[in-house]
C-alpha cells in the first residue's frame, strides 16, 4: 500500500493506492468523489474519463496512477464554478447540448484543452478533435454548435 | 427499510417537500396525523402534493434515463395547474413515493405516465377551482386560474397553496376531468430548457453509478475467453 499525492484542481490530495497500476479514474472517483469523469468502456476509447493533465486532454481510465508524479490533474469540478463556469460550460448550457450527459464530460474536457491551444478552430477542426469522443444519444450537432459558441465562431 | 424510513423522515421534515398535511383548520377535522403517502395509480394523491405555499411536488413511476421527461413531466403539470415552472418539482422512481407506472421504455413515460400526471392535475384544478368557488362565493365556471392563482370575476382572489396546503386531496383520478384543450398550452410544446443540464455540465449530477450505499458491494460479470468456459476459481 504506497501513499501518493495528487494536485487535483488546485488541491494536494492524499490517497493510498495499493497498485501502481491502478487507473486515475479509479482513485478520482472512488476515492476523491469527483464523479465528473466517468467509466465508460474502461479502454480509452469513448472519451468519458477525460480529465486534463497538465493542461492535456488524457483518459484517465487508461492512465496509470503511479504516472502522474507531479503534474496537474483538472477535472470538470475544478474546470469552473457554478457562479463562473468555464465559457465551454456555458456554451453547453446555452445550446442545450446534452440528452443523458453521460458523454458530456468527455466532450467539456476535451473542447476546453482543445480552445486552449486552437482558439478559433474551423467546424472540421472540431469535428476532428471530437471524434474519439462517443455519444449514443446523438447531440453531436448541438456539442458542435456548443464549442463554436464558446470559440466565439 | 432504515434508508426508507430516514427518507421517509427527511421528506416530512422538509418545506418543499410535503409528503402529508395537517388537515386544514376549516374543514373542523383534527390534525396533524403523518401517515405513509399513498402510492395509489388511482389516486391523486399519489401523483402530486401541494404544498401551503404552492409549491407543487409530484411524484412520478416513469423515470428519466436522460431523455428529459423530467422536464416534460414538469412542464404537463405545470401547465394543467396553471403553476410557474419553478414552482414544480418532480421526484422519479422511489418506489416508496412514486405509484407503479409500469417501467421506463418505449417512448411511453409521455404518452402514458404524463397523461396520468395530466389526469391528476385536471381532476386536482376541479377540486381546487370548486373549493375557490365556495371561498370566494363565486360561480366556479367564472373563476381564472393562472400562476397558482385563483381569481373571481370582481377581482377576489387566493392563492392554490391557501386553498389545499395542509391537506390531501382524497381524490380519484377522474377522466371526466376537464383538461386544458392544446390551444390553450402555456409551457407543453413550449421550447422550455431542461432542468438537469446545467448540473451535468458542472458535474454535480448524480448518476446512478455515482451512489455508495453503507455495505455496498461491487458485481461484475467476468466472461470467459471463449467456449467452452474455465471453471470460474481458476480464472
Amino acid at each position: 500500500m504506497a501513499r501518493i499525492q495528487l494536485s487535483v484542481n488546485g488541491k494536494t490530495e492524499t490517497v493510498s493506492v495499493d497498485d501502481p497500476d491502478m487507473p486515475l479514474l479509479y482513485v478520482l472517483r472512488n476515492d476523491l468523489d469527483l464523479h465528473g469523469p466517468r467509466f465508460g468502456c474502461g479502454l480509452g476509447q469513448c472519451g468519458a474519463c477525460t480529465v486534463h493533465v497538465d493542461g492535456e486532454a488524457v483518459r484517465s481510465c487508461i492512465t496509470p496512477v503511479s504516472q502522474i508524479g507531479k503534474s496537474k490533474i483538472v477535472t470538470l469540478e475544478g474546470l469552473g464554478t457554478a457562479a463562473h463556469p468555464h465559457p465551454v460550460q456555458a456554451a453547453f448550457i446555452e445550446e442545450q447540448a446534452v440528452q443523458c450527459g453521460y458523454c458530456i464530460n468527455g466532450m467539456i474536457m476535451q473542447s476546453a484543452a482543445f480552445l486552449h491551444k486552437t482558439p478559433k478552430p474551423s467546424a472540421d477542426q472540431i469535428k476532428q478533435e471530437l471524434a474519439n469522443n462517443l455519444c449514443r444519444c446523438g447531440t453531436h450537432l448541438r456539442i458542435l454548435r456548443a464549442v463554436q459558441r464558446a470559440a466565439g465562431v | 427499510m432504515t434508508i426508507m424510513m430516514n427518507r421517509r423522515t427527511l421528506l416530512q421534515a422538509s418545506g418543499s417537500l410535503v409528503v402529508t398535511f395537517a388537515l386544514a383548520p376549516s374543514l373542523g377535522l383534527a390534525g396533524p396525523a403523518p401517515v405513509a403517502k399513498t402510492v395509489a395509480p388511482d389516486a391523486v394523491d399519489g401523483y402530486l402534493a401541494i404544498a401551503a405555499d404552492g409549491k407543487v411536488t409530484v411524484y412520478s413511476g416513469k423515470v428519466d434515463l436522460g431523455t428529459g421527461v423530467r422536464t416534460a413531466l414538469t412542464q404537463i403539470v405545470a401547465d394543467e395547474l396553471d403553476v410557474p415552472l419553478d414552482h414544480v418539482t418532480v421526484i422519479q422512481g422511489d418506489t416508496a413515493l412514486t405509484p407503479d407506472q409500469g417501467p421506463s421504455f418505449g417512448s411511453l413515460s409521455i404518452q402514458n405516465g404524463g397523461m396520468q400526471l395530466r389526469q391528476a392535475a385536471a381532476t386536482a384544478r376541479r377540486a381546487l377551482l370548486a373549493e375557490a368557488a365556495t371561498r370566494l362565493k363565486a360561480d366556479a365556471a367564472g373563476l381564472k386560474l393562472k400562476d397558482g392563482v385563483v381569481t373571481a370575476p370582481g377581482g377576489k382572489s387566493v392563492a392554490i397553496g391557501k386553498l389545499i396546503g395542509g391537506k390531501t386531496l382524497e381524490l380519484k383520478l377522474d377522466k371526466a376531468a376537464p383538461q386544458k384543450a392544446p390551444a390553450d398550452y402555456t409551457l407543453v410544446g413550449k421550447p422550455v430548457r431542461r432542468l438537469d443540464i446545467p448540473d451535468k455540465v458542472m458535474a454535480r449530477f448524480t448518476y446512478m453509478q455515482n451512489f455508495k450505499l453503507p455495505n455496498m458491494l461491487h458485481g461484475r460479470v467476468i466472461r470467459p475467453a471463449g467456449m467452452g468456459p474455465l471453471d470460474p476459481r481458476v480464472l
